[in-house]
């Protein structure tokens, strides 16, 4: 039986990962190289690395960056997000050792670049992000390039969850992000019903609230990221403590070395 | 020291592959060259993607009857992901589209057009490829399957009521539909283990 999977998600600004809080304020946390050494050593079912200052800056993805972690040899599968413009800089991202792709702003600016890359990569490697505020028992889409919100259009929703393009939501709840069990849950319920499989994230820490997302069926993986930088083996402890019919057992296994 | 080519055809995940396998032991070389491939004990044919433009790249590569004549030697290939459904005689993503038909079978859709995202483990031990196939669990990432002669399926899958094949193999060629580059220790002792057993028998 498939498993839901738990994913280091780690945000980079800069250059550097950074601890953030709302999506707008940040401490730095160090170098991207040894944080994703330690969720691959730590058994982590995806990691999701988020440059943040990529696409508000149009500087496309950041290709240094994946070479540098495509040369740590981890084998934990990577999402990438940050600056993907078009079908040419998907295929370069998964070529440079990403395994799936998120989009976020070509959701709304480009239906063709997006049907090119899945024409290339195939839908199952794509990921439509989608920030959400939670106001007033409403859900409300973050632009996070203009900073607006607005409700959930027709046109953006067909786009999402149109399964020719995209296999995964990526529901982030923006007000909560990187603040400790915080989630609100009603935001899975409040989401509009589609039929795509959802990746929640946005203020994930604790085990109780671990397992009630993950008991939603329509809830594939939960996204975790600063609290997993407080503790050695935090994946693995997490994954001890939640059900374990969701989740596949800890690993305790990968070994990392930069090669000369 | 066992040489491996991995095609090089540019698509799909060719270098966290490359860094996987050189971690492993092995020399590794990706490219598209055949006068280097055919220099290997084995071929990788890797792959993220969709099944049309990856059939245009090995054509426009040509890889094709590259690949084809090193099967009929009975040399040792092996596919992965997508690399796998390569292997077969066809496929209908987006489009019917001929593969490379060294295995025989088809490559269908999921049930309820699915994805079969995630960590999944396989429920037949077959040919002792691999000690614990059972009790290891391997990522997925697909939305086609593998349908075709049950001889030729060593292991399957279950996703949603749905039997997916896993691992199939025919002589020397073997393909897996999950990713053991990405699949941590299970994937490595598994690829370790496949690799050993074509070139070595």
């Amino acid at each position: 039986m498939v498993k839901k999977r738990i994913i280091g998600v780690i945000t980079i600004k800069n250059d550097i990962v950074v601890q953030s809080f709302s999506y707008s304020r940040y401490l730095p946390i160090g170098k991207p190289e040894c944080v994703v050494e330690n969720l691959d050593r730590w058994g982590a079912d995806e990691i999701l690395i988020q440059v943040i200052d990529r696409s508000i800056n149009n500087l496309g993805p950041d290709f240094d960056l994946l070479n540098k972690i495509g040369r740590l040899k981890i084998s934990t599968p990577i999402i990438y997000s940050g600056g993907i413009r078009n079908h040419k800089d998907a295929i370069e991202v998964i070529k440079n050792g990403a395994d799936r792709i998120v989009v976020d702003a070509l959701l709304r600016k480009d239906k063709k670049e997006l049907s090119k890359i899945s024409m290339h990569l195939g839908s199952q490697a794509v990921i439509a992000s989608v920030p959400v505020i939670l106001k007033n028992n409403e859900i409300y889409f973050y632009n996070y390039i203009s900073k607006n919100e607005k409700k959930i259009n027709d046109d953006y929703l067909s786009i999402i969850s149109d399964k020719n393009l995209i296999s995964e939501i990526l529901l982030i709840n923006k007000k909560t992000e990187g603040f400790s069990n915080s989630f609100d849950h009603k935001i899975i319920s409040l989401f509009p019903k589609i039929d795509l499989s959802l990746i929640v994230f946005g203020g994930i820490s604790e085990v109780k609230q671990i397992n009630q997302i993950l008991s939603s069926e329509i809830v594939s993986a939960v996204g975790i990221g600063n609290f997993l930088n407080y503790k050695e083996h935090s994946i693995q402890l997490l994954k001890q403590s939640v059900s374990s019919n969701y989740l596949r057992k800890p690993n305790y296994n990968s070994i990392n070395t930069y090669e000369d | 020291m066992i040489k491996i080519g991995i095609v090089g055809y540019n698509l799909g995940n060719q270098d966290s592959l490359y860094y996987v396998l050189k971690s492993l032991g092995f020399s590794v070389k990706i490219s598209k060259k055949t006068e280097i491939l055919s220099k290997s004990d084995i071929i990788i044919l890797p792959g993220v993607g969709a099944f049309p433009q990856a059939m245009n790249l090995l054509k426009k590569n040509n890889l094709i009857d590259f690949l084809v004549d090193w099967s009929s030697e009975n040399k040792p290939i092996m596919g992965i992901c997508l690399g796998m459904q390569l292997l077969c005689t066809k496929s209908y993503e987006f489009r019917e589209c001929n593969g490379l038909n060294i295995i025989d079978g088809e490559i269908v859709p999921l049930k309820k057009k699915n994805w079969h995202i995630g960590w999944n483990n396989n429920l037949e031990k077959v040919n002792n490829f691999y000690e614990k196939l059972e009790e290891d669990y391997f990522y997925f990432n697909h939305s086609f399957k593998y349908k075709g002669n049950k001889k030729n399926i060593l292991s399957n899958t279950k996703f949603n009521n749905e039997i997916i094949p896993s691992i199939i193999k025919k002589g020397n060629t073997v393909g897996v539909q999950f990713h053991p580059e990405k699949s941590q220790k299970s994937g490595k002792n598994l690829i370790i283990s496949i690799v050993n057993k074509l070139v070595n028998g």
